[in-house]
């Protein structure tokens, strides 16, 4: 090796030790604290418990399970079972909340470091590339900046009267040589919700028969959104909404004419 | 992104704000459904100004712990979902100022929302954490952040 090498490599370990933590937790835990981040910036730890057995324990303390819960996901059994298959090379399991893994002390540093690396690349699978998915009040705000850059005459939160009962919608656009417009946005749509907007959508237009309603809606699966731009006079989806802000109305002007 | 600044946040901390209703409690779970044990424990509450009891400020109060051994409990106030205080327990967590990483700090943490970092920002909060059980952090919170809470045991500083 040469001396340059030995040189880099020397500095990179100094660093790392500096950059690794740990503590006693009690007489036979130690938490490690590892300098491998998640996205939220939080770092990786680890519990490592030194058996009666002579064996050691490691577990995550439940922390990737927290991490993702956090970010909003929901903990399915099939995502612990995708888990364990992203992490297959460090043998992890699950017990309760907690990722563990079981090793002797020759294996204790190869293991750790595994363990660390895919806590990590559980992550960056699960936080990093996950789409960010719009909450109704941002939606809501998109639309509105939409129709405001637009300068189209809008009120917000109007309540429409349907022949069954009354139907609040997000945005009104009154009438104004081309039908008047109820939009209003969905951003999770599931079967049940985009059937609720099918029904509402007929029963205001029994009552306004020019008058046509638009949903922007979120990521939706097939059976939703087949209910939504069936159902519904203008179907938006929210990914497409840069795309809308040409004009949503020339879209529906279209659309009614 | 955010619709508020750094200053918007700071002003509603500062302003007195109480408990409006409980959105959510399963922390009794070993009394109303003993055989269903929940992944994670978690409280949340809806929060308003004291000035303004009919306005939904979408302001929550967040209290978590995973059902596990060795996890503690994160306190989080979220304002439309996102966190402008919290208060955590770390080995280590880094400061970060201006997307730099400046510091660290250890165990019990706030996270304190800027608008360069966000929430990632933190200052050391070991000072202020006097007990680890839930009720004691909620309490302290509640406090720090100017909230009223449903009413709490006296304690030494009320006895002056």
């Amino acid at each position: 090796m040469s001396e340059l090498s030995e040189h880099i490599l020397e500095s990179y370990f100094r660093a790392h030790k500096e950059l690794v933590d740990a503590e006693d937790l009690d007489n036979n835990t130690v938490a490690v604290s590892f300098p491998v981040y998640f996205s939220s910036n939080h770092r990786v730890e680890l519990a490592v418990q030194h058996l009666s057995s002579g064996m050691f324990l490691i577990s995550d303390k439940a922390e990737i399970l927290s991490e993702l819960r956090l970010a909003g996901l929901q903990i399915t059994g099939k995502m612990r079972e995708r888990i364990l298959n992203v992490a297959t090379n460090s043998q992890l399991r699950f017990v309760g909340n907690s990722l563990v893994r079981e090793c002797s002390s020759d294996q204790l540093g190869d293991v750790l470091h595994l363990f660390a690396d895919s806590c990590k690349t559980i992550g960056d699978a699960y936080l990093v590339h996950r789409t960010h998915l719009d909450t109704e009040d941002e939606l809501r705000a998109k639309v509105k900046h939409v129709l405001l850059e637009r300068k189209y005459v809008f009120k917000e939160h109007e309540p429409i009267k349907g022949e069954i009962e009354t139907h609040d919608i997000d945005f009104y656009l009154p009438p104004n040589g081309i039908p008047g417009l109820a939009l209003s946005v969905l951003p999770k749509p599931t079967r049940l919700t985009a059937e609720a907007w099918a029904f509402k959508a007929s029963d205001i237009k029994k009552e306004h028969e020019k008058l046509k309603v638009g949903l922007v809606y979120g990521d939706a699966k097939e059976t939703p959104r087949d209910i939504i731009t069936r159902k519904i006079d203008l179907a938006i989806p929210a990914s497409d909404l840069d795309a809308i802000a040409n004009g949503i109305v020339p879209l529906w002007a279209k659309k009614s004419g | 992104m955010a619709d508020f600044t750094q200053s918007d946040v700071d002003y509603l901390i500062r302003a007195k704000k109480f408990i409006h209703r409980t959105i959510q409690d399963n922390t009794n779970w070993q009394k109303t459904s003993p055989h269903k044990a929940p992944d994670e424990l978690r409280i949340v509450y809806d929060i308003r100004r004291s000035d303004g009891p009919d306005t939904n400020l979408k302001l929550q109060f967040a209290a978590r712990r995973e059902l596990s051994p060795q996890t503690k409990w994160g306190i989080a106030l979220r304002w439309h979902g996102e966190r402008i205080r919290g208060l955590d327990h770390k080995l280590r967590e880094d400061i970060i100022r201006g997307g730099l990483i400046v510091g660290k700090v250890r165990h019990w943490h706030e996270h304190q929302w800027t608008n360069e970092d966000r929430d990632k920002h933190v200052v050391d909060a070991n000072a202020i954490v006097k007990n680890q059980d839930m009720r004691s952090l909620i309490e302290t919170c509640l406090d720090r952040w100017n909230i009223e809470g449903f009413g709490h045991q006296l304690r030494l500083e009320d006895l002056k």
